[in-house]
């Protein structure tokens, strides 16, 4: 370790100094505090010794001095000093003085107090070298963290591009609402037409269980198993006319208890990981006698809009969801569509979503505000349904996906 | 997660001792009947009396559970109500395993 000492007498510096370098330290000498506060300022000893009186610049202002620069390194500071009066202590202590050492020199009380004066730079030193690492962790963290968020906006960007536009297929109006609780959603929707002639129209909703990235990945995969390939069998349509049930002309849609059937049996999850599984609905509208047909697995009831009944109700079959268990039989439900009747499909990170005092928006609420709005038009009912989610929860941060799909049939 | 368990003859009841059984406490609950199922346990019925709200996360590890019990072991679940058992019915558990009102009756159909 080396020690400057401080003093503008010659031969006080020299007892100082043989004391020090006997004792093995590494001593340097300045006669006044100007010339120690350049030797500081260029070669970095992290201990003082220093008198008190001295010409140009005495010990206190030394001190100061000291303190006021903020080294990057901290700096022992023992004040020497033949006066043992209290005022002139304080004076020293708060002008940043550590230690005090009163003349004429002791050698064994000056040695212990280096050895003090010393502990204590130890302790700052680990202290020092324990937050540059911290702080050398804590940037890489930064830096982690602004390369996920930025990755995650990419995603979610991805994936509201795979969200279909609201559109009408025949006679069928589709709209939807989508609020994703952590940039990127478990939560998936879709709607195309399912063969060459126009006539099935094919849709679904579909809740992937937990939410964000694990659950994302796995709705960006269904909503590419999902669609319908012309000329080719996917697993919502075939390109021969197999079932018996399509137009007849080549492309013809998979029923739709066992599209979800045949998702159940390719989704399993690994070993006995059943904790990614998802919920959904997947219907088909015959545009020509304008049935609906739809299967719906673990995920909550449909509402039905019948507007010649003035009602909204819950309509479906409940079933497993899908990616649980193998070899699960499905139902279909199957309901006729009249001119304005529409089907609303949700995801329960609308019905369970929480009020400050915890209460649930709830279904009955849902259904209300559903009935409520069977004389305005879809997307005013959509918008309504937004607004009053973002007021139940007090903000927009969502903590689960919150998305409905809805459809009208609007021809005649 | 706070689970107490008691032994009768070669049936393990699980009384679950949460309110809420969600993504919080599901890869617990789904590694505790993991380690039972692998310690040898082929009867487990879960006393969900405490449980008031369960979400897909704590049905995902419900069920993982049961699938970690194997071909030879049985998971049941007692005590269901209120929203779990809404959950159970949107969901059709009962195709999954199977439910008893009470510890008592599970005793006697299974222990």
């Amino acid at each position: 370790m080396r020690i400057l000492v401080v003093d503008d007498s010659p031969p006080m510096r020299r007892i100082i100094t043989t004391i020090l370098r006997k004792a093995g330290y590494d001593v340097e000498e300045a006669e006044d505090g100007v010339e120690a506060w350049n030797l500081l300022r260029v070669n970095g000893a992290r201990f003082v010794v220093c008198d008190w009186q001295m010409p140009r610049m005495d010990g206190l202002e030394l001190a100061r001095r000291i303190r006021e620069a903020k080294f990057e390194n901290y700096i022992y500071f023992i004040l020497l000093t033949a006066r043992d009066q209290k005022s002139d202590l304080v004076a020293g202590l708060d002008a940043g003085a550590d230690d005090f050492f009163s003349k004429p020199v002791n050698k064994d009380e000056l040695l212990v107090r280096i050895r003090a004066g010393k502990r204590i730079l130890d302790l700052e030193h680990g202290l020092e070298e324990r937050n540059r690492k911290l702080n050398e962790a804590h940037d890489k963290l930064q830096i982690a963290y602004a390369t996920i968020e930025k990755d995650l906006q990419s995603a979610a960007t991805m994936q509201r591009a795979l969200l279909p536009e609201p559109a009408t297929l025949g006679a069928i109006l589709f709209d939807w609402l989508y609020y994703p609780s952590l940039f990127v959603a478990g939560d998936m929707f879709g709607y195309y037409c399912l063969d060459g002639n126009e006539r099935y129209i094919g849709f679904y909703h579909l809740d992937v269980a937990g939410h964000g990235i694990p659950a994302s990945l796995l709705s960006f995969t269904l909503n590419k198993v999902l669609l319908p390939s012309r000329g080719e069998s996917s697993i919502v349509s075939r390109a021969d006319d197999a079932s018996g049930l399509g137009s007849g002309d080549g492309d013809t849609f998979v029923p739709p208890e066992l599209v979800v059937a045949g998702l159940n049996e390719t989704f399993q999850g690994q070993g006995s990981s059943a904790m990614q599984y998802f919920t959904m609905v997947y219907g088909v509208i015959d545009l020509e006698t304008r049935r609906l047909t739809f299967c719906q697995a673990g995920h909550p009831y449909p509402m039905l809009l019948k507007r010649a009944e003035g009602r909204v109700n819950p309509v479906g079959i409940a079933g497993v969801p899908v990616g649980m268990v193998p070899g699960i039989n499905y139902e279909s439900t199957t309901q006729d569509l009249d001119k304005g009747d529409r089907l609303f499909l949700y995801s329960d990170g609308i019905t369970e979503c929480e009020n400050v005092k915890g209460e649930a928006f709830g279904e009955e609420q849902l259904r209300r505000l559903l009935q409520d709005g069977i004389d305005l038009p879809l997307g005013e009912v959509k918008e309504r349904l937004g607004g009053a989610l973002r007021a139940w929860k007090g903000d927009d941060s969502y903590k689960d996906d919150v998305t409905l799909l809805a459809l009208e049939w609007t021809g005649s | 997660m706070l689970i107490n368990k008691r032994t009768k003859g070669d049936l393990i009841v699980l009384d679950v001792a949460e309110k809420r059984v969600d993504a919080a406490i599901a890869p617990d609950l789904k590694e505790y009947i993991a380690e039972l199922a692998k310690q040898g346990a082929t009867k487990v019925l879960l006393d969900l009396a405490a449980v008031e709200f369960m979400d897909s996360s704590g049905l995902g590890a419900v069920v993982a559970g049961l699938k970690s019990m194997g071909g030879r072991g049985e998971l049941a679940v007692c005590n269901v109500h209120g929203a779990v058992a809404d959950l159970f019915k949107l969901t059709r558990m009962d195709r999954v395993f199977t439910k008893y009102a009470t510890v008592d009756e599970a005793m006697a159909a299974i222990g």
